[in-house]
């Protein structure tokens, strides 16, 4: 066995992964650094007029001000907070809805699988923001709970349908019938085989989707179905440069590059972990 | 009183009737041989015993295993049974044991499992490593922290025989254990089967296509055929005089066999 694994994880590629996984790792800390740093300093107040309107970089405006003369950087910085949050919050309530409903299903009578896998390609035929933006029209206002609501409950039909095809797969294992003819309840199979098998895969879903909410949260506050100002989120960000894309582009810019890096990163810390976590792909 | 006891079993889908009609008893501590050609409803029979049929197969006719009836039994009840009175060893000895987990743990959990108490972690690291030697794992400390995708198939086999034995069943059931296994490695897990058996005062039902390879180790056959038993009786009947023409194509096939290595008919 081992002969083989030296086959497929030549070192070459061994090495590849980690500099993938390290830069995933590096992209990711510093947003998190940023992140948790505004809960108590940014260069200035988000919401005050720090210089002039639409002045260009400079030493003390790194990324330079907004049309009402706010500094970018320090709401770029608080964007960083509000995708992390939005991120993890939804990717949490997707995590815990679908995998539920996905071990139910698979665990269920032939008649309740069906109905639950034919509901979920329903719901999963919508596009994730669709969904998100019919759940925030739903809630009166538009806060960052209901943004985080929104995209968790459109992540959890995706989880939920890989869930389910997981461990349906990991339940005709002969290791499972091993463990049924040895008395272990359902419950025990779910926690000590079904769930370790599906997750590697599944957190590499997690981390996609993290992605996805990212995006998508910035998509819905660029549509204005966001998180409300003061919460700086890139999408509004965004949005608010529209207008003055070819005489300020820098302030679409830095959000998008912000966006951008934060995505690559989690995805490229996702393929990383995927290969540390799983000890028959774990290079050795 | 038996340990087992099969009663007219019919096992069946909505479609068709897969096993029918089928009778066995296995006593305390004696060794009886499932034969049949592969798809003949053995594994099926075999996990009628602890009521673990895929869902949309059912079993019909009587199944007592220990004092319970199996047929129509919950799955609680049945799972107090599982491992304690029967327990299985199967053919694929890679895919019955998790990948993802360590050796040591995937032993450990039939034996905390099945213990009256809670055990400290040394207590069940020490009744890990004593099954392991049981089953004469070479260098069992190092095993126990390995993955099963680092260690031989013969390796892998003799776990799956400890996690069975765990459990201290009365009966071992084991499905095809020599299959998928070299012929040399297949010498010596049937002979350890064979030792375990007689230690521990074990009974064994013992599946099998190959007919010379039941006869070594069973006391009693019983040949399946279309889901049906066309045969049953001690090995050296069965063996000597074969009654029905598709034993008797067994018992010559496996003497052609011994022929062709030249060796004693
Ligand atoms: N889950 C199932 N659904 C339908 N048919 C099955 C199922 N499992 C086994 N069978 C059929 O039952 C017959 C006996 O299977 P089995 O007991 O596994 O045979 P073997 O003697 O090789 O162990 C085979 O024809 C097989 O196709
Ligand atoms: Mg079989």
């Amino acid at each position: 066995m081992t002969a083989i694994d030296q086959i497929t994880t030549p070192a070459r590629r061994r090495s590849w992964q980690s500099v993938t996984l390290w830069a995933g790792i590096i992209l990711v800390s510093l947003h998190v650094i940023v992140g948790l740093l505004t809960l108590v300093w940014t260069p200035y107040d988000p919401s005050a007029m720090a210089g002039g309107r639409l002045e260009a970089p400079s030493w003390l405006h790194w990324v330079g001000t907004d049309r009402l003369g706010r500094d970018f950087l320090t709401q770029i910085m608080i964007g960083s907070r509000i995708a992390l949050t939005v991120g993890i919050g939804a990717v949490a309530i997707g995590a815990a809805i679908g995998v539920t409903l996905g071990l139910l299903a698979a665990f269920a009578s032939k008649f309740l699988d069906d109905a639950l896998a034919a509901a979920l390609d329903i719901l999963i035929a919508f596009p994730t923001l669709l969904i998100a933006m019919l759940v925030v029209a739903a809630s009166e206002t538009a806060t960052l709970g209901s943004a985080i609501l929104a995209l968790g409950i459109a992540l959890s039909a995706i989880v939920a349908r890989l869930t389910r095809i997981l461990a349906k797969r990991v339940l005709l294992m002969d290791y499972i019938t091993a463990a049924r003819t040895s008395g272990t309840s359902w419950l025990g199979i779910v926690f000590s085989h079904v769930l370790p098998n599906i997750w590697p895969t599944l957190s590499v879903s997690f981390a996609l989707q993290f992605g996805l909410a990212a995006i998508a949260e910035a998509s819905l506050s660029y549509l204005g179905l966001g998180a409300p100002p003061p919460n700086a989120s890139w999408g509004r960000l965004l949005q608010e440069a529209q207008g003055t894309v070819y005489t300020a582009p820098i302030g679409a810019i830095a959000p998008g590059i912000a966006l951008v890096s934060l995505v690559i990163g989690i995805n490229l810390l996702a393929d990383g972990l995927r290969d540390s976590i799983d000890p028959t792909r774990r290079a050795r | 009183m038996s340990l087992l006891t099969i009663e007219n079993l019919s096992i069946a889908t909505s479609q068709t009737t897969l096993v029918s009609g089928v009778n066995l008893t296995i006593a305390p501590g004696e060794r009886v041989g499932l034969i049949g050609e592969s798809g003949s409803g053995k594994s099926l029979t075999a996990m009628a015993a602890t009521g673990l049929l895929a869902p949309g197969i059912t079993a019909k006719g009587s199944v007592i295993l220990g004092d319970t009836q199996v047929i129509g039994a919950s799955e609680r009840k049945l799972n107090t049974l599982r491992g304690r009175v029967a327990a299985f060893v199967f053919q694929e000895p890679l895919t019955a044991l998790d990948p993802l987990m360590r050796v040591d743990r995937q032993i450990a959990e039939p034996i905390q499992r099945h213990a009256p108490h809670r055990l400290s972690r040394d207590a069940v690291h020490a009744a890990v490593l004593k099954l392991m030697h049981d089953v004469a794992l070479p260098d069992p400390e190092r095993i126990a922290r390995a993955y099963p995708h680092e260690i031989s198939g013969g390796q892998r086999q003799r776990i799956a025989i400890a996690m069975a034995l765990a459990c201290e069943p009365q009966l071992l059931i084991a499905d095809e254990p020599t299959t998928a296994l070299d012929v040399t490695t297949q010498a010596e897990i049937l002979a350890l089967l064979d030792r375990l058996v007689r230690e521990r005062n074990m009974a064994l039902l013992f599946i099998s296509h190959d007919l010379p390879v039941v006869a070594t180790i069973v006391d009693r056959v019983v040949v399946l055929r279309h889901g049906e038993i066309v045969e049953a009786g001690p090995i050296a009947s069965v063996f000597g005089a074969p009654q029905h023409d598709y034993t008797k194509s067994l018992v010559s096939a496996a003497h052609a066999f011994d022929a062709a290595l030249g060796g004693t008919p």
